[in-house]
């Protein structure tokens, strides 16, 4: 076989085939990529004469067998991951047969569908910025394959130049293009779900780590909440089995029912704020919300006041929640009441014992809440992110021997506490803060701001009751960073997190810059959503009340096509013709109507032959006509006011021709 | 001095009747000081237009007749040693004149055919180590059977490239035939034609045509065309910056022919194919087609 691909579309293959499998590293098994490596390996040497070819037999058995196994490799990963490990294994299997420029074209078609699938998994701007990547490297690979006689300069000239066109049509188009809903769903991926976990156990935590990941980030419609205000529901925890706190069976069934998008209906009252939030994509419903907040679409509200969406998200999203000063007091059925104020009969018999002495001291039972929060902060308590591991008593041993721990040791402890008096109470875990960007005015959460609190049932309503607030205030006022004692707790381990260098000033800036960046392209871009280009498109026609809005967009559509005909055609740089050029072509058109047309190459004499032979008479004004263009256009040294003469004489003359006098 | 050409031109298509495209070109080549190429199957008048020419023109011609015995020693000459004087003396070989009609050059050694180019190009001979100077003008008008003739030896391209222009003579027309075959012209036997001009008229001529101006339209064609060659892709042998130079040089010997100081598109397209098609066909060419430089030409516009 004689080799068609050069040494240069060979390398963009492999280096383009190499970029995309490393994109997707995360979602592909690894048995796959070492595969892919061998084909493309093998078409290396193939490319070198060390190998022959193979035979189609030995090529369709490979391809078969190899698909068996694929999606036996991955087929509990779900359908969605079987369909990228095929189209995959497609793409590295076209190495053993590129034979042709056909197989080329299959090669980087594949590729960019591969790169649509990156875009599945990600969306920040730098991911974004390398999608675009991989497909300036798809392309380079058509024109090495189309264009080899091109210079490397040359052709990376073109491959920006080419993109550089087409990026206002992408532009308007991603503008004005309505969204479609999806034709099929991309199925819920077998993911670990970062973030927050529906059940907890702190004495078995010796140490949390903590990520500085990106949770959420939110904007405020008008002032944003107050620091110490800023508490993101997101689940209850209301069953405490003596190791863990957990969802209670009511609790996951409400969780379930979520999904059929049924809402708890309680009366919101005295509208304060809205804000927006962009969601990191968690693989769960949950919004972390603020109390007491209501979403219009697409979310449904839990009766313990947090939010669900009506699917999972599973990238980022958007949602804009209304903030409500009060909620309208229901009272608590007798079942609730039981299963809020429900503890392990058995176990932590000092905690019982002290909260019954308290109580023999004539103390009422709100009392005895404060007194052991107050016991929080003036006892030798501390926060700390790496508590000593707890025995079975788990209360007992944190109340009375270890005293250290984070928020659910505090949080429990209370919620225990105030069971074990009667009162209901349950655990609220979520985010705590975040990092006010006052310049955009947005807050941005992350998962070491994760945090859980207690809620008690007072008065007919939920009260707040934060304990690590009492242990270590800073944490509510300054954040994760300020509460701990010693910061080399913070974020230990992260050596390549921006965070864990905020103090170094430049590396800072950088970071808040990068973040600001992420933020803008995840409101405009990744949000940009039907109900965003109708806000813009409006805001924007708005101005021109003659225009209709279906006209608007056929014009800017019109406007992105006629940039791409003026870029490609380029009419400016058109050469001006020269006057007896202009002469010339007027003839020209003259003749064609009487089906004289010039050959490409023809010159004027062997045009004036022709005319003659075709009309089939003499023809001496044209002759003539053809001596003085020659004259006018070839003959070097001719003084202005012979161009003058012969230009007035050309002129005359193709005015008589085209009068019919020849 | 168009008087002249225009009596050169006469008493040519005397000789070879209904050759007028062909006895221009050969004029054009030697006026532009190149060597030219005629290939066609013997018999069509070949060796006519080279006498014709060279005594038209008043020059000392010479012919030799190739042959695949024949050696480089038999065209540039031998140093013998003279016993009397007990030194080598050199005897000049049928090289050293001012046209050369090298007969049927490829069915010689290609030994021999590279003796004779290199001659064509340095216009001097090295024997030993004495150099020889050529009379001057050296023309060198060479015969070819068409490749596909028994016992011959193709001339490479570097040697192919030697040769401004490559023309073939074709059949004549019928009318022209018979009076040939009436005997209303020239024989070959007994071609003795008057000259012309003399030696001090064709250097004049030369110095004219060196004079023709050509503009940067004129130009810029030509240069469209040799990039055609270049860059579209079609051609094998792309054209080289000597080939444009030497089209050039021929261009302005046609317009000087057509009485023109100037050159122009039709003087290009003129020479055109019969100074590109054998450096564009390469070994390859067949005879009479002209494909290449034809679709070349045609894929150009002069008016651009």
């Amino acid at each position: 076989m004689k080799e068609f691909l050069t040494r240069q579309s060979l390398v963009l293959i492999n280096l383009s085939y190499i970029a995309i499998a490393a994109s997707l590293f995360n979602n592909i098994n690894p048995l796959l990529l070492i595969f892919g490596l061998l084909c493309a390996a093998w078409r290396i040497v193939l490319f070198y004469g060390r190998v022959s070819i193979l035979p189609k037999l030995l090529l369709n058995s490979a391809a078969l067998l190899s698909t068996f196994l694929i999606i036996v490799l991955v087929y509990k990963q779900g359908l969605f991951s079987v369909m990228l490990h095929l189209i995959l294994l497609g793409f590295s299997l076209k190495f053993l047969e590129l034979k042709s420029e056909r197989d080329v074209h299959y090669f980087v078609n594949t590729g960019f569908i591969l790169v649509a699938l990156f875009f599945i998994f990600n969306s920040s701007i730098v991911t974004s910025l390398l999608g675009g990547g991989l497909i300036l490297l798809l392309l380079a690979v058509l024109l090495s394959i189309h264009a080899p006689h091109c210079l490397f300069a040359e052709q990376s000239k073109l491959l920006f130049k080419s993109a550089a066109v087409s990026l206002p049509l992408a532009v308007v188009l991603f503008i004005v293009i309505p969204r479609l809903p999806s034709l099929w769903k991309v199925p819920l991926q077998k993911q670990a779900a970062t973030g927050l976990s529906d059940s907890v156990s702190p004495g078995e935590i010796a140490q949390l780590s903590r990520s500085s990941e990106l949770a959420f980030r939110a904007s405020f419609t008008g002032a944003p909440v107050e620091e110490s205000e800023r508490y993101w529901r997101v689940m209850i925890l209301d069953a405490f089995d003596g190791r863990t706190w957990s969802q209670s069976a009511v609790k996951k069934e409400e969780e379930k029912t979520v999904l059929n998008g049924e809402s708890s209906l309680y009366g919101l009252s005295g509208k304060l704020n809205s804000y927006d939030l962009i969601l990191e994509p968690h693989y769960k419903t949950w919004i972390p919300a603020l109390d007491f907040s209501q979403v219009s679409f697409s979310a449904v509200n839990l009766s313990d006041y947090s939010l669900r969406s009506r699917q999972p998200v599973f990238k980022r999203k958007d949602f804009t929640a209304d903030l409500y000063q009060s909620v309208n007091s229901i009272s608590l059925s007798a079942e609730r009441r039981f299963q809020l104020t429900k503890l392990p009969e058995q176990g932590n018999e000092k905690t019982r014992l002290w909260l019954a002495a308290q109580l023999k001291r004539g103390l009422s039972k709100d009392k005895v809440l404060k007194l052991l929060l107050d016991g929080f902060s003036a006892q030798a308590f501390r926060y700390t992110l790496q508590p000593p591991v707890l025995g079975a008593e788990q209360i007992d041993d944190f109340l009375f021997s270890t005293q250290a721990g984070f928020c659910v040791h505090y949080a429990g402890a209370y919620v225990y506490a105030a069971r074990s008096l009667g009162i209901p109470a349950r655990m609220v875990t979520g985010y705590l803060g975040g990092e006010w960007q006052a310049d955009l005015n947005f807050l941005t959460v992350r998962q070491y701001d994760a945090h859980a609190w207690a809620e008690i049932w007072q008065d007919g309503q939920w009260q707040r009751v934060d304990p690590t607030a009492y242990v270590a205030p800073e944490r509510v006022e300054l954040g994760l960073e300020g509460a701990l004692s010693d910061s080399s707790e913070f974020l230990a381990g992260q050596y390549l997190s921006l965070q864990k260098w905020r103090h170094i000033s430049f590396l800072n800036d950088l970071r808040l810059n990068l973040a600001r960046l992420d933020y803008l392209w995840a409101v405009w871009v990744i949000n940009y959503d039907n109900k965003k280009q109708l806000e813009l498109l409006t805001s924007w026609f708005a101005q021109y009340a003659w225009l209709n809005m279906l006209y608007g967009i056929l014009v800017m559509m019109l406007c992105a096509f006629l940039f791409v005909v003026l870029i490609t055609f380029k009419p400016w740089q058109k050469k001006k013709r020269e006057v007896e050029d202009r002469l010339y072509l007027q003839l020209q058109a003259y003749y064609a109507k009487l089906g004289v047309i010039r050959g490409k190459g023809q010159t004027v004499s062997d045009y004036a032959e022709n005319i003659r032979l075709s009309i089939n008479r003499p023809t001496p004004l044209f002759e003539k006509f053809a001596v003085n263009y020659n004259r006018l256009k070839y003959q070097a040294g001719l003084s202005a006011g012979q161009r003058t003469k012969l230009i007035k004489e050309l002129q005359a003359l193709s005015r008589q021709i085209r009068a019919g006098k020849n | 001095m168009h008087n002249k050409i225009a009596e050169i031109f006469k008493q040519l298509n005397q000789v070879l009747l209904g050759k007028e495209p062909q006895t221009k070109l050969a004029l054009v080549c030697l006026l532009a000081d190149g060597h030219l190429l005629i290939e066609d199957l013997p018999g069509m008048g070949k060796t006519t237009l080279a006498s014709a020419l060279a005594q038209t023109l008043g020059l000392d011609y010479r012919r030799v007749q190739f042959t695949s015995d024949m050696l480089p020693a038999d065209i540039l000459g031998v140093s013998i040693f003279d016993a009397a004087k007990q030194l080598f003396n050199f005897h000049q070989g049928p090289v050293f004149c001012q046209v050369l009609l090298a007969d049927e050059i490829n069915r010689a050694s290609p030994k021999t055919q590279s003796a004779l180019l290199e001659a064509m190009e340095e216009r001097q001979i090295s024997i030993d180590s004495d150099s020889y100077p050529l009379p001057r003008p050296f023309f060198v008008i060479a015969t070819q059977n068409p490749l596909d003739q028994a016992g011959t030896f193709p001339l490479p391209e570097s040697q192919l490239d030697r040769f401004m222009m490559r023309i073939a003579l074709g059949y004549p027309d019928q009318s022209s035939e018979l009076a040939m075959l009436k005997g209303e012209v020239f024989s070959d036997k007994k071609l003795s034609l008057d000259a012309l001009i003399d030696l001090d008229t064709l250097f004049a001529m030369q110095k004219a045509v060196r004079a023709v101006q050509a503009g940067d339209n004129v130009l810029h064609y030509l240069l469209r065309l040799i990039n055609e060659s270049r860059y579209s892709g079609t051609y094998a042998n792309p054209l080289s910056p000597r080939c444009s130079k030497i089209l050039l040089q021929a261009a302005k010997a046609m317009a000087f022919i057509n009485q023109r100081d100037y050159v122009i598109p039709e003087d290009i397209q003129a020479v055109f194919i019969a100074v590109t098609d054998h450096r564009l066909a390469g070994i390859s060419a067949g005879h009479g087609d002209n494909v290449l430089s034809r679709t070349l030409l045609d894929s150009v516009d002069p008016l651009d």
